[in-house]
């Protein structure tokens, strides 16, 4: 009898351990999600991202006031309620009372002001995003020092006011860059080398040596706790991904725009969603010869972008335009009228990332297709961060890079071309395309604010100032243990990885 | 040949069974496939009319290429109809409440099994598609498609189908109940007409009370009114038999006094005889005095039993009669026992009481006298005749000399009662039709028996 009881007591406590054990998803090596980047984020402050790997870190490790659901739909974040004044001006948060920043202090409205107060500041990359909030000087960053236009009416209540009614900056506020910090941090420069944010994952560190970055689950986060222990953000070439997925040393590919026929796919699974994105090359105004409108056209003209499409990625859609498929603005089917000249001799060059498995085929099938035109064509195969250095400071003539869209509007886009906008990598200026993208911040009716961008991107066409190559569809790759993963249709940045699982039983098969 | 016979309600009842059950249970069913397939209609019609609300809304959107907006709008037209919502351009999805991973895919119809209603129906789902556009503007090649489940669809449908079925039997069964009531009902006239009826018949004393309804009533009435002609009738027949019986008895008293008279006329006229001896004449004198008191006698017994002639024969209980006489005598004479054997029930005989109680009391008296210790009365009953037997363990009586008692000539030993009581009692049951037999008891003693026609 003592034998027995004594034995059935070990068997509870075993079975309690092991209840334990299966609710934190056994055993917690096997919550170590592993995900591939391209390259390491080039920055983590949210208002100097404008890179996809940057945007994916900084949406795991910090939150806004809203966010976007997989199809695009406005959720609460860290704001739990908000409501928009009948002039569509004035928008009221109010906040979570329970939302944390990782050192465990409540998320404030003064914590929100301050986030926001950045991104309006000059040395912001996002301010663009953000300048439609009254007291925003368009020029400088702010008109005055204390704008008018965000108000903490009290611990957890935020009031935005903005120039006009600007409908879409609900979504800019769901955007990866529109992120809360903690104001008591902020005057420290040392802030972003550990970062401490709101986000369902928290900063662990980089392993410079293993080329990685490690975010652990934030066990106070006010959402749905992470079902992963941690995640390591491991970067690789497309091709070296594709390997350490084959050995399962890597879970996840969604940074990676894979074609549909990928060798990675013999292996784990697929999951195909269409993505708010448009591959281009862009077209640098600035630099000769592309200072010559009729050049850009022929230029533009001259690329076989269908070719390029079926070769590299066929699954994707034909670029119509500008505006990736399904989104206002891609409608607008605009037929060039150009003026055939002889290309001129002047030495073109386009800048490529280095880390597409693709690149080396991409420069001799781009170059090889432009000489026979008449180009002086040279494609140049760079590295991901020198390629963005120069496209910050608008050094390339041309170059190839995804357009991802932060929320889903024509205007995140079309902003790009705007003469006052510090990130109008094509050097555009457009008196007729500002006047028109001003009113159309202005329109609150769906439909005339419609026609305004047909009518924007009409112009911006007419200017090429971009080559459209094609939407991507995005082939995501993952781990057959992998649950839960849920692409975005906006783009892989803001996939909700607080949903995603390792299949206990699967690991330990593997 | 004997026949089954069920009562009038059963056979109502029955008659109604089938036809009431039928039509029940015929418009339960009726009615439950009614509203089912009224159930499947209306979710028909009502994704039809969502797809026609919707349609110049969405045609909008799909002008503007707004697929956020549309896939909100199918998500939610999705979560409010429980179906799939897929929203097709160029053959390929455009919005969809399911997988994103379909959008920008061609889409993949599923498998028209059949068409009804407009609608199409695959194994799993029904179909209604509408093409989307604004009236006056051109078409955009685009086609919004609700796929509802067909199982929840088609289990609404059995749902409102077995509670319809089930609640219209149990109103079926109510109203199954509520027949049986009302025919019951219906039928409580007749029944009190039938009781009505059968006390008229059997019991003397029975009241009828009107009924409500007027043909039954009449029926009561002329019952009623026949109960009383009958009774009349009786009466009437009562009266002329006693009047018979009177008569008879009558001659019975002539033909009794014939031989006296006859005797004393012989020796009236003996004494008279000059031819004859005077011993002979003297003693024809002196005999005359004593046959003319018999006469008297006689005469003054008749006088009695003739002044008390039954007025009318009614068929009445005579067991009632006999405990009634026995009662009396057992209350006078305590020594001796009286036992009695009457069988149960009523023994219908048309008889005067008062007078059948005179006789039984007669016959009991003097059982009593005679009798060592035991009286036995009994009664029997044949096809048409009662016998009532009082016999005691007395010494009994000579037979030869019985004629002489019961014509009232005897000559009792006790101060002649004996003689004019067996005369009496023999008269009052001559009254009634019957006889009066005297035999040696089985106690020893006489044994007198009454035999009165029975009804």
């Amino acid at each position: 009898m003592g034998l027995w009881k004594r034995n059935f007591i070990i068997l509870v406590i075993g079975f309690l351990l092991q209840g334990t054990l299966y609710a934190e998803g056994l055993p917690p090596s096997s919550r170590v999600y592993v995900k591939s980047l391209f390259s390491l984020p080039l920055s983590l402050d949210p208002i100097q991202m404008d890179d996809g790997a940057s945007l994916v870190v900084g949406n795991l490790i910090y939150d806004g006031l809203l966010k976007f659901s997989p199809t695009l739909k406005l959720e609460s974040a860290i704001a739990e309620s908000w409501s928009t004044s009948k002039d569509g001006r004035t928008l009221t948060f109010k906040l979570r009372k329970n939302a944390k920043f990782h050192d465990g202090t409540i998320i404030k409205a003064d914590d929100v002001v301050a986030s926001l107060l950045r991104a309006l500041s000059p040395e912001s990359k996002v301010r663009k995003y953000f300048d439609c909030i009254l007291g925003a000087d368009e020029k400088s960053g702010m008109a005055d020092n204390s704008p008018v236009g965000l108000t903490a009416l009290d611990e957890h209540t935020l009031q935005i006011i903005l120039k006009y009614p600007f409908p879409p900056f609900l979504s800019v506020l769901a955007g990866a860059t529109a992120k809360i910090l903690p104001k008591k941090y902020l005057n420290n420069p040392e802030f972003f080398k550990n970062p401490i944010g709101s986000g369902a994952f928290k900063y662990s560190g980089i392993n410079a040596e293993k080329n990685e970055m490690t975010v652990i689950t934030f066990p106070e986060y006010y959402g749905n706790i992470p079902k992963l222990s941690k995640m390591i953000l491991k970067v690789s070439s497309e091709v070296d991904a594709i390997k350490l997925a084959s050995t399962g040393e890597v879970q996840d590919l969604a940074n990676w725009p894979l074609t549909s026929n990928s060798k990675a796919f013999l292996v784990g699974k697929k999951i195909s969603s269409p993505v708010a994105s448009t591959w281009i090359i862009g077209i640098n105004t600035t630099k000769k010869p592309f200072n010559d409108l009729n050049t850009r056209q022929m230029f533009k003209a001259s690329i076989d972008t269908e070719g390029f499409r079926l070769k590299f990625y066929p699954d994707a859609l034909p670029a119509s335009g500008y505006i990736p498929h399904g989104l206002p603005g891609s409608q607008v089917k605009f037929d060039l009228k150009i003026k055939v000249i002889k290309p001129p001799q002047n030495k073109i060059s386009i800048v490529i990332p280095k880390e597409l498995a693709s690149a080396q085929d991409m420069k001799l099938f781009v170059e090889s297709d432009l000489r026979k035109k008449g180009w002086n064509i040279e494609v140049v195969v760079m590295p991901w961060d020198k390629l963005m250095d120069g496209y910050a400071k608008k050094e390339h003539q041309a170059f190839l890079v995804s357009m991802n869209m932060d929320y889903p509007d024509a205007e995140f886009l079309l902003k790009n071309f705007e003469s006052s906008n510090p990130d109008n990598f094509s050097g555009l200026k457009n008196k007729k395309l500002d006047l028109l993208l001003r009113k159309s911040r202005m329109q609150q009716d769906r439909k005339k604010r419609e026609s305004l961008y047909r009518e924007a991107l009409k112009l911006t066409e007419e200017s090429a100032v971009t080559v459209n190559l094609f939407h991507p569809r995005a082939n995501y790759w993952v781990a057959s243990c992998v649950e839960g993963f849920e692409p975005n249709i906006l783009s892989d940045v803001y996939i909700d990885y607080t949903k995603v699982s390792l299949n206990s039983d699967c690991m330990e098969k593997k | 040949m004997k026949i089954n016979t069920i009562s009038f309600f059963r056979h109502v009842n029955n008659s109604l069974n089938p036809y009431r059950w039928a039509i029940s249970l015929g418009a339960a069913f009726l009615i439950s496939i009614l509203f089912a397939g009224f159930s499947l209609g209306n979710r028909i019609d009502s994704d039809r009319q969502m797809l026609a609300a919707l349609s110049p809304y969405l045609a909008t959107l799909v002008e503007s290429s707004d697929r956020p907006e549309l896939l909100r709008v199918v998500q939610s037209v999705s979560e409010a109809k429980g179906a799939d919502v897929v929203l097709v351009q160029d053959d390929n999805v455009l919005a969809t409440n399911k997988s994103i991973a379909d959008l920008d895919m061609p889409f993949k119809k599923p498998q028209v099994n059949f068409h009804l209603l407009d609608t199409d129906f695959s194994a799993t789902q029904i179909i209604s598609t509408k093409e989307v556009r604004r009236s006056g503007y051109p078409s955009q090649n685009a086609s919004l498609y609700i796929m509802t489940p067909l199982m929840p669809s088609i289990r609404n449908a059995l749902s409102t189908f077995i509670i319809l079925f089930f609640v219209s039997t149990l109103v079926s069964m109510f109203s199954a109940r509520q027949t049986r009531k009302a025919i019951k009902k219906t039928l409580k006239p007749l029944v009190q007409l039938h009781s009505d009826i059968k006390g008229l018949v059997t019991e003397a004393d029975f009241i009828s009370k009107p009924i409500h309804i007027r043909e039954f009533e009449e029926i009561r009435h002329t019952v009623n009114q026949t109960k009383i002609d009958l009774d009349n009738a009786k009466d009437s027949l009562a009266e002329e038999k006693a009047k018979k019986l009177s008569a008879e008895s009558f001659k019975c008293l002539i033909h009794d006094l014939h031989n006296p008279i006859a005797v004393l006329s012989l020796r009236a006229s003996i004494a008279n005889d000059p031819l004859k001896d005077s011993e002979t004449r003297e003693e024809a004198a002196s005999s005359i005095p004593r046959i003319a008191d018999q006469i008297l006698n006689q005469i003054t017994a008749a006088k009695k039993n003739l002044e008390e002639e039954p007025i009318s024969l009614r068929d009445t209980n005579v067991v009632k009669c006999i405990e009634e006489s026995i009662a009396q005598v057992k209350a006078v004479f305590l020594s001796k026992a009286i036992i009695s054997s009457i069988p149960e029930g009523a023994v219908m005989v048309p008889h005067d009481p008062a007078l059948l109680k005179r006789a039984l009391i007669n016959l009991l008296e003097n059982g009593v006298e005679a009798a060592n210790s035991i009286v036995r009365v009994s009664i029997h009953q044949s096809e048409n005749m009662a016998m009532i037997k009082v016999c005691d363990d007395g010494p009994g009586m000579d037979e030869m000399k019985i004629p002489i008692f019961f014509q009232g000539r005897g000559q009792s030993g006790k101060a002649n009662r004996q003689a004019f009581g067996l005369s009496s009692t023999n008269h009052i049951v001559r009254s009634h039709g019957g006889k009066l037999i005297y035999r040696k008891s089985d106690l020893g003693g006489s044994s007198f028996e009454i035999r009165l026609g029975v009804i």
